[in-house]
């Protein structure tokens, strides 16, 4: 294949923002296109350079086509809605039946979340297994947080007092625990963004969420303080919760990406406020107007980390083992 | 401007229209409306794959892998039992459209 064409068509699989086995079906049948046009032009009397430029002018704009793909396939069918919503309810169900405070439950739902999103994961990525991903990132999420809060106290005690406040071991454990979970986040994270920014926003859409809800608990001593405050806030967290299974399903079935993105904005914004507002303390506007704001941005982060590495990768193409640029990036079907 | 836009209302029944013949993959067919219609409806190449693939995601159209003349494997597409039924209810009412237009039209012009 050209040079040109095959930047041509690297520049398209840049812009299609899909499932990796629908955007290798769309480059492999528009890399036969290119070919036919390209094989008739040159018997027309052009050059391969020649032929390949023109039929790849022909074909289009990228970004046109990139963008009718995907609202084309972005559109999910009923099943993935189904399974794309199905982790947001169990959440709210787990609220509005009060069974978090089940450790069992807890870990029971942990490992079903976890497990679900490995084996979407691992069995093609459709788009659904990102709700399930979500959930299953916030255990290695919040521990890497409650470990580096206590390494920080640890520390902090050490200075002012000149002794640690558990034993040695403890310590060690932490210290080796905080890198090895933050590894595991930044590389799923950076797998995420690479495919779509959009995907790790709806990755991340319950972070906000159960970042608060770790917070309160905090605030009223703990899961197992014994504090009867605790499950005040549950039918608002359920209906937020939800909520967020709402706007999933709605994610799912909008095509255009644009409004996609909008909903997301809108509804976190939404529902952080709803959240700040549920939870037994005053806040003020300018903190409401704060934490919803931060939530966006966090949100809508993944877009910047996905800019940098688009411009990484773009300064290094790709390479085989043997140190060539990789001209074919699939396979011909068996 | 006024080709295109009617090129862009019956793009689909057009596909489907093709596609009673035989299955072809998407060059075919950019090739075979241009001829067909002597030259008349010329396709933008890449808007028609994402005509194909809404399409087929309809259930109108019915896609696979087979082989293509350069060599490497091509996507046709054949046209699915509801294609069929959605053409003949589109062609029914354009022969109702069209004859009502000429009527209209054509009195105008004698």
């Amino acid at each position: 294949m050209d040079a040109q064409s095959h930047g041509y068509l690297l520049s398209l699989a840049k812009q299609l923002k899909l499932e990796p086995n629908t955007k290798e079906d769309i480059l492999r049948e528009l890399e036969g296109h290119l070919e036919e046009r390209a094989a008739e032009l040159e018997k027309d009397g052009l050059s391969s350079q020649e032929a390949y430029k023109q039929a790849a002018i022909d074909l289009g704009r990228l970004d046109v086509i990139a963008k009718d793909m995907y609202t084309v396939h972005s559109r999910g069918t009923w099943r993935d809605i189904l399974l794309a919503t199905l982790p947001h309810l169990l959440l709210a169900a787990l609220f509005a039946l009060h069974l978090w405070t089940e450790l069992l439950v807890l870990i029971v739902a942990m490992a079903v979340f976890t497990f679900i999103a490995y084996k979407g994961w691992k069995t093609g990525g459709a788009k659904w297994t990102y709700s399930w991903l979500g959930y299953s990132l916030a255990a290695p999420t919040i521990s890497w947080l409650m470990a580096f809060m206590a390494l920080g106290y640890a520390a902090w005690t050490f200075v002012t007092t000149g002794n640690l406040p558990f034993g040695i071991p403890l310590l060690i454990l932490l210290v080796a625990y905080v890198p090895f979970s933050l590894w595991i986040l930044v590389n799923v994270t950076l797998r995420v963004v690479k495919r779509d920014w959009l995907l790790a926003s709806l990755t991340s859409l319950p972070f906000p969420f159960l970042t608060s809800w770790i917070l309160f608990l905090n605030w009223q001593g703990g899961l197992w303080a014994g504090s009867t405050k605790i499950q005040e806030t549950d039918s608002d967290r359920a209906i937020v919760f939800l909520a967020l299974a709402v706007t999933t399903a709605v994610f799912f079935k909008v095509g255009r990406r644009l409004v996609q993105i909008g909903l997301l904005t809108l509804s976190t914004t939404l529902l952080v406020v709803y959240t700040v507002v549920a939870i037994p303390l005053s806040f003020g506007i300018l903190a409401i107007i704060l934490v919803g704001l931060s939530s966006v941005a966090f949100l809508l982060s993944p877009a910047i980390l996905e800019a940098r590495l688009s411009k990484r990768s773009s300064a290094h193409p790709p390479l085989n083992g043997q140190g060539e640029v990789v001209t074919h990036w699939f396979s011909t079907p068996g | 401007m006024y080709q295109k836009e009617l090129l862009k209302g019956n793009t689909e029944t057009l596909l489907l229209s093709l596609l009673t013949d035989e299955p072809m993959h998407g060059y075919r067919i950019v090739r075979e409306i241009e001829r067909r219609s002597s030259g008349y409806f010329q396709f933008k190449e890449g808007t028609l794959y994402p005509a194909l693939h809404r399409m087929e995601a309809a259930g109108l159209l019915s896609g696979y892998w087979g082989a293509g003349t350069t060599g490497t494997s091509r996507r046709y597409y054949s046209i699915t039992a509801k294609g069929r039924q959605v053409l003949e209810e589109r062609l029914e009412e354009w022969h109702r459209f069209s004859r009502a237009v000429n009527r209209i039209m054509l009195a105008w012009g004698s």
